[in-house]
């Protein structure tokens, strides 16, 4: 009786997690959780705004925060690299002088995982931006991803402007002095000095890869504002045909 | 007693093959040493370099962007950045 009480004043059935505890997606459950709401709206069911509450809203800015977290220590890593074997500094592929291609492929490994994270995002997103609350899950998850982006953007910039100054020759020298003991097995004097000649050349390319790395930032953001675009472009017209078939009902 | 001795041979030939595992049976460790270095230098140098590192490329962005199978993704990125740069990691301690 009780049972039969509490299943009559339940209320209507809701798709999803609003009533977790504490949801916490990783980025294939976020990307499945938004495909979900945006299936649900083709279907001609419209989902309430109220749906996505703030806890669920929290989830998906975390999912794109985190993501793209790894490209700092790529962009600070690589960024240099691809600078540097333009500059002649590293060789790529064996060759100190690198031709057109080289220089290419160094700039496009640079930012490969960030190009990589916003092509995966615009793939299985891309026909997903259609409704009020898919629009809304992929803004806020987008809004992480930003918000981690101008993080990486700042963090960088102090990084790449001092740490030419860190790297000077006096500085390398003294640090190879005072360490020498456990320095040694690794590298001869002759190699040690090499280093120090090396670095002085190279902290010429961190300045100019703060720019690039902006760049590749701005770049890499274009490719799912495009993308959603010409999803939601696509994802209209098949809904406006299945409203004119009566696929789904017009609501 | 033939048993036995088959045992023996089977383990004389085994003995052997370990034996022939190990490359400085046959060949002196300068000779091993040069064969690594040309063959890190024929496999991270130049073109077959350049190639592979374009295929890793691609893959790691098949697999981690459009498959969503992250992992190989990550590997297929370690792999292209090793076509690309081992070779300078080797020329460094040259």
């Amino acid at each position: 009786m009780a049972g039969k009480a509490s299943a009559s004043s339940a209320g209507p059935l809701m798709v999803g997690g609003g009533g977790e505890a504490s949801p916490r997606y990783s980025l294939p459950e976020a990307i499945s959780k938004i495909q979900m709401f945006s299936l649900v709206h083709k279907m001609g069911e419209k989902i309430p705004v109220e749906f996505l509450v703030f806890k669920e809203k929290i989830s998906f800015w975390v999912v794109g925060f985190k993501g793209i977290l790894l490209d700092l220590v790529l962009a600070a890593l690589f960024t240099p690299f691809s600078l540097a074997v333009m500059n002649h500094l590293i060789p790529i592929f064996g060759t100190h002088d690198p031709n057109l291609f080289d220089k290419v492929f160094a700039c496009i490994l640079s930012g490969a995982y960030s190009i990589g994270f916003n092509v995966m995002l615009g793939y299985n997103l891309g026909t997903c931006y259609f409704g009020r609350v898919p629009i809304m899950a992929i803004r806020t998850m987008l809004g992480g991803f930003l918000s981690a982006q101008i993080i990486k953007l700042i963090i960088l910039f102090p990084f790449f402007h001092f740490l030419p100054d860190w790297i000077n020759p006096h500085n390398v020298a003294s640090f190879l002095e005072k360490h020498w003991n456990f320095v040694r097995p690794f590298m001869s004097v002759e190699t040690a000095q090499n280093l120090i000649w090396w670095l002085g050349d190279v902290r010429e390319v961190f300045i100019r890869s703060w720019y690039l790395v902006f760049g590749m930032t701005l770049l890499s953001f274009a490719i799912p504002l495009v993308v959603f675009f010409v999803g939601r472009q696509k994802a209209r017209h098949e809904y406006a045909m299945n409203v004119r078939y009566d696929v789904i009902p017009d609501n | 007693m033939r048993v036995m001795a088959a045992f023996a041979d089977i383990e004389r030939w085994l003995e052997g093959v370990i034996e022939m595992l190990d490359p400085l049976h046959y060949m002196t460790p300068d000779q091993y040493d040069l064969f690594w270095r040309e063959m890190v230098g024929l496999m991270f140098q130049g073109n077959i370099a350049r190639f592979f590192a374009v295929l890793s490329l691609f893959m790691a962005l098949f697999f981690g962007a459009i498959k969503q199978r992250f992992g190989i993704g990550f590997l297929c990125f370690g792999a292209s950045v090793m076509f690309a740069y081992l070779r300078a990691f080797q020329m460094w301690f040259d």
